[in-house]
């Protein structure tokens, strides 16, 4: 057996829902010997790769691990890491589409009826995590930006790199505030006005804002590089050129580009 | 290509340094302990913006640095990841480690990461594919690197050498130097039943850059390498076995688990130091 099988048969077997003949094989492999029998050797292994994995999504879900429990928590993470591996070596991008899984798994089981809304609490937590990491934006060039303007230039704005959109039918804000200060929340109903948020580093500290619909939707153009004039065209972003300035002034249009 | 013939002057390290984790880097930075240098886990420190990069640069002018890898996957058969040996080396080059280093094992299979330290077979396939794929890493890095033997639970059939015979071999063939953990040395002799002292008269010492110090968890029927522990009463021994003939090897204390308070760091870097202190007198 050549390296590139044995670590095939090896790392099949530290699945924990890998099949018998897997672990067997992968057993075959191993040495006999000592205190431990081949089977727990690999168990060994399978804990720790899951441990890893767990403390990692630990950091990026609090909230989502609190609501759901430290077994329950523990035995999505341990799934989703096989459901969705990733090629990633940096485990602070680890979880990405856990939102995703986690929404899938409450559809398909009656107990997590009523958790819908941790599909977006989930994907407001990877938010908040990411912009703590996001690239530095650089300045607003507002000479550059009065130049084009000036020659008529049709432009594109750019949002800043930590910069990220939602909404939801949640109260998600609230639960995540509450969660995060120590309070345990009720149970949760979903709400008719939506919510619309912005996650965005402020210096080294992630924030997160509720926006109004034209504000969410100008950004969200821009971010998809819809150019000022289709902006101006659009009736729920179009208010929100009027604070143009405002935006560029918290940080959250950093640049512009020529169309 | 000469990886010996680094593009940049490295800043020499001596002494006993630390390995830094988030929990005590305001402390150090607030009060610049005399600490001769530290270690940092690469893939802590890879993002691009916000405080990291801003607490590296910190650090970074006011001790030498070395980098510690864990995403590599030296002994994998995927593909090298480019994309990620690139950002180690633009952290190379912007603050320049004094070494860079990641362990004898692979990480990745089947674009899987696991980010575990999985264990390989000691045999020649193997020998075979460290060689070429450290010389493929260390190319794209432009820089020569260590190698890391680690801890392990299990001992493969298709082994046809020592842990130790392997290492020997490996840098007798391979342009890269070794971070001897000695820790891993006690985890594995214990876990395997070979003897310490008899892998440490087959590693040639002349290799070895950095030893690692950590601690052990002992799970009754096999010891885990947990760094959660100061450094057990075993492992000071083989520590002193290495450090009375070579004591000019850098040391660095590793604890990666149930951080403790920086002063228990300090305290297990000052036991290191004094054993080095004592026997370079001797010399």
């Amino acid at each position: 057996m050549n390296l590139t099988t044995l670590q095939t048969v090896f790392t099949q077997a530290l699945n924990p829902g890998s099949d018998d003949p897997a672990r067997e094989e992968a057993a075959s492999l191993l040495n006999v010997g000592g205190d431990l029998q081949p089977l727990d050797r690999l168990r060994v292994y399978q804990h720790n790769v899951s441990g890893m994995h767990q403390r990692a999504m630990e950091r990026v879900f609090p909230v989502c691990r609190k609501i759901l429990g430290e077994v329950a928590f523990a035995n999505f993470c341990r799934n989703f890491s096989w459901a969705e591996p990733t090629s990633n070596p940096d485990l602070n991008q680890y979880g990405e589409s856990f939102p995703e899984f986690l929404a899938q798994q409450i559809e398909q089981r009656n107990e997590l009826t009523g958790y819908e809304y941790l599909l977006d609490l989930s994907r407001l937590e990877y938010l908040w995590h990411a912009a703590y990491y996001a690239r530095d934006d650089s300045s607003f060039d507002f000479d550059g930006f009065s130049r084009l303007q000036a020659q008529g230039a049709n432009m594109v704005f750019d949002p800043g790199n930590s910069l990220s959109l939602m909404q939801s039918d949640y109260p998600i804000l609230e639960i995540w505030q509450q969660h995060r200060s120590g309070e345990t929340v009720a149970a949760v109903k979903g709400i008719t006005k939506r919510q619309y948020l912005l996650v965005y580093r402020q210096e080294f500290e992630p924030q997160i804002f509720k926006v109004d619909l034209p504000e969410f939707a100008f950004l969200q153009g821009c971010r998809r590089g819809e150019s000022i004039v289709a902006l101006a065209e659009d009736c729920d972003a179009a208010s929100a050129l009027k604070s143009l300035v405002s935006l560029i002034e918290k940080g959250w249009i950093t640049g512009f580009h020529h169309v | 290509m000469d990886h010996t013939a680094q593009g940049w002057a490295f800043k020499e390290i001596a002494g006993v340094g630390l390995g830094l984790r988030s929990q005590h880097i305001d402390e150090v930075l607030l009060t610049q302990p005399a600490v001769p240098w530290f270690e940092l886990l690469t893939e802590n420190h890879m993002a691009p913006g916000g405080l990291i990069p801003v607490q590296l640069e910190a650090i970074r002018s006011n001790y030498p640095v070395t980098f510690h890898c864990v995403g590599m996957s030296l002994g994998g058969t995927d593909p090298v990841d480019v994309e990620y040996l690139r950002n180690i080396k633009t952290l190379i080059e912007r603050y320049q480690p004094s070494l860079v280093s990641d362990h004898l094992c692979f990480s990745q299979h089947g674009q899987h990461n696991y980010h575990d330290l999985l264990p390989v077979p000691y045999n020649e396939e193997t020998l075979h594919h460290f060689q070429k794929r450290i010389t493929q890493i260390q190319d794209i890095l432009e820089t020569r690197i260590l190698v890391e033997n680690v801890s392990s639970y299990l001992t493969y059939r298709a082994s046809t050498m020592s842990e130790a015979e392997f290492i020997s071999e490996l840098l007798s063939r391979t342009d890269c130097d070794l971070l001897l953990d000695i820790n891993n040395i006690y985890v594995n002799a214990v876990n395997h039943r070979f003897s310490a002292s008899e892998y440490l008269s087959k590693i040639p010492m002349q290799r070895v850059r950095e030893i690692h110090l950590a601690g052990h968890e002992n799970r009754d029927s096999y010891l885990l390498d947990a760094h959660n522990k100061r450094v057990s009463p075993p492992v000071w021994k083989l520590y002193e076995q290495v450090i009375s003939k070579y004591p000019d090897i850098p040391t660095l204390i590793e604890w990666d688990n149930d951080i403790p308070s920086f002063t228990v760091l300090r305290e297990e870097a000052d036991a290191a130091s004094a054993l080095m202190q004592r026997h370079r007198t001797a010399a």
